[in-house]
């Protein structure tokens, strides 16, 4: 990506492909919405999805509400960095006594990147508290995090497994060599690089966590698509649904440069320890 | 990369077409106006001479008898079964022909209005979808919980109300919600609805809880909060509230009917071919039925009193 550049290149030479770059883009977009704005049905579209009025009307409620998904992913996100790594290091554990320890976490991370969130979610939030069991809690919000909990971890443990599998064998023999035990070993050597390694796909599991937090509307926490759905079906006009997707593009698109500047640093990082 | 000059001149025309091209989409803004109010038809016809009305002038598919429409199987509580089952009846479930429940006593106090005996009543099953499609029908008037909707009337005939789909809170028995009596009694508790209904407005606008109300995709979803204990109640319409307690919640109950406020509420209107020469004296038909407290009585004993209580 990042070859040498060509030599020789005067200042007028340098600006050109920014210029032609600005004149692409601009001749691109603005093709895009000159076909946008004729089609047949924009002023309808206008009105329903793009209305000023119901979108200043309709966002203080919402970010309001987006406290709800903040709550559920923040709560969520650090249990699931503690559960994901566990079943990581129990799947990785050597050795045939830990046999039946390593089928459970593959059957777990099997079951629950195969279900569908929702279906976790509804399970959780109405079957579990339906069973009446005393002592449970029956608060859907408390399920919602089990339920995304659960979901993710599996995720993000398989992320976790990447990182360790990644970090080359003679580490951990120079390790064990050096006198570390195997727990030492992992804690010591191994894990520091392997989870430094996975930061930017870990980031990009939270990322999709947060968007995930609207399922939780299914089982009745009103978050901030249910605000926007509610005040759409009063208002008959889809504005509040862009109202909740700025809301959310306010906070992943930073998240979203953030990895990848982490990637790209990573990368530069490898290319000079290499060389 | 040697094209760039001219990409660059490019620019300002595409440009230039995007405004002209905004321009035009707003001025086509006006076209979709609102034209529903228009197609609205008030159900009143003019109000026809006394004797068109009478029964012995009725254009009825059977001369002298009066032909009724009824969905089967017919439900409770809008019909009702007569034990044991007459021989030869068609009729599952419910049968229209003993008068009993909402619909079949209305549809007699309506047959009554109109000037014939219970005899010339002659009850037919029609299914529910057939009765309000366009075409020539079985029936001279037909009820079936048909809710009124400015759509359907252009299929068919709808009448004026005969009842009132008011708002109905459920909920379990053995919840304390049960013991209230009156709509502020309500506010104390966790109600729920699905999302987009009357019912969801209902409970923000007139109910006012002290506790948000969940809001649900579906109304199972909210009955299964309810079966789960998170919530106290679920508001729906009454109808629906039967069917619900009955059926969809174990050991459920209507906590009791809402009163109306303000807006335009549901009815269920009774069916005719359309542009017959009924609807004018059907209608008038309800009005005297409204008028005398026949239909009150009517609703007061198959719905009120049937587990339906109507909240102060």
């Amino acid at each position: 990506m990042a070859g040498p550049r060509p030599p020789g290149r005067t200042r007028e030479g340098r600006q050109k492909p920014i210029l032609i770059a600005l004149a692409s883009t601009i001749v691109f977009f603005g093709a895009l919405g000159w076909v946008v704005v004729n089609a047949p049905g924009w002023a309808a579209v206008q009105t329903s999805f793009f209305d000023a009025e119901v979108f200043r009307a309709s966002l203080p409620g919402m970010v309001a509400a987006f406290g709800t998904n903040v709550q559920l992913f923040l709560i969520a996100e650090s249990l699931i960095l503690v559960v994901g790594l566990l079943i990581a290091v129990l799947r990785s554990l050597p050795g045939p006594v830990f046999f039946p320890v390593r089928v459970l976490a593959i059957v777990y991370t099997d079951l629950f990147r195969a279900l569908p969130g929702v279906l976790i979610i509804f399970i959780l939030g109405f079957g579990v508290p339906g069973l009446q069991i005393p002592g449970v809690p029956n608060d859907p919000f408390f399920w919602a995090v089990v339920a995304l909990t659960l979901l993710y971890s599996a995720y993000v443990s398989e992320v976790y497994r990447a990182g360790i599998e990644s970090i080359h064998p003679s580490q951990a023999a120079a390790a064990r060599s050096l006198g570390l035990s195997q727990l030492q070993a992992l804690r010591f050597v191994i894990l520091p690089q392997a989870v430094r390694r996975v930061i930017p796909p870990l980031l990009n599991d939270f990322i999709g966590l947060q968007k995930d937090t609207v399922l939780v509307s299914f089982v009745g926490v009103v978050e901030i698509f249910r605000t926007a759905q509610i005040k759409q079906s009063a208002l008959f006009n889809f504005t509040p649904y862009l109202g909740a997707a700025l809301v959310f593009l306010v906070l992943t698109i930073p998240l979203a440069r953030l990895t990848d500047w982490l990637v790209a640093r990573d990368r530069s990082r490898g290319a000079r320890s290499n060389a | 990369m040697r094209t760039s000059i001219r990409s660059v001149v490019v620019v300002p025309i595409v440009l230039a077409m995007a405004l002209m091209g905004c321009g035009a989409g707003a001025s086509l803004a006006p076209s979709i106006a609102p034209t529903v109010a228009a197609t609205v038809a008030p159900t009143e016809a003019p109000s026809p001479t006394p004797d068109a009305c009478a029964a012995a002038n009725l254009k009825t598919l059977t001369a002298g008898k009066l032909t009724i429409g009824a969905d089967n199987p017919a439900f409770p509580p809008y019909f009702y079964s007569t034990d044991p089952k007459p021989a030869g009846s068609v009729w599952e479930l419910g049968d229209p022909t003993n008068g009993k429940g909402l619909e079949a006593a209305t549809a007699y106090a309506v047959a009554k209005a109109l000037g014939f005996t219970n005899d010339q009543v002659v009850w037919k099953p029609v299914a529910f979808n057939s009765a309000i499609q366009p075409g020539a029908k079985t029936f001279d008037i037909y009820l079936s919980q048909i809710s009124y909707s400015a759509d359907r009337a252009k299929a068919v005939d709808l009448t004026d109300g005969y009842f009132d789909l008011n708002q109905a809170v459920i909920s379990l028995k053995a919840n304390p919600i049960t013991l209230v009596t009156t709509v502020a009694g309500l506010a104390a508790f966790k109600l729920g609805a699905p999302v987009g209904t009357t019912s969801y407005q209902y409970i923000v606008s007139n109910i006012k809880p002290t506790k948000a109300p969940s809001v649900y995709d579906t109304l199972d979803a909210a009955i299964a909060a309810v079966n789960a204990g998170q919530i106290d109640g679920v508001v729906v319409d009454l109808p629906t509230a039967f069917y619900a307690s009955s059926q969809q919640l174990h050991n459920g109950v209507i906590v009791g009917s809402l009163p109306t406020a303000g807006g335009t509420v549901e009815h269920f209107s009774i069916a005719l071919n359309l542009n017959s020469p009924l609807t004018a004296c059907v209608n008038a038909a309800i009005a005297a039925i409204k008028g005398d407290g026949t239909l009150q009585s009517i609703v007061s004993q198959w719905i009120t009193s049937q587990g339906a209580p109507e909240l102060k």
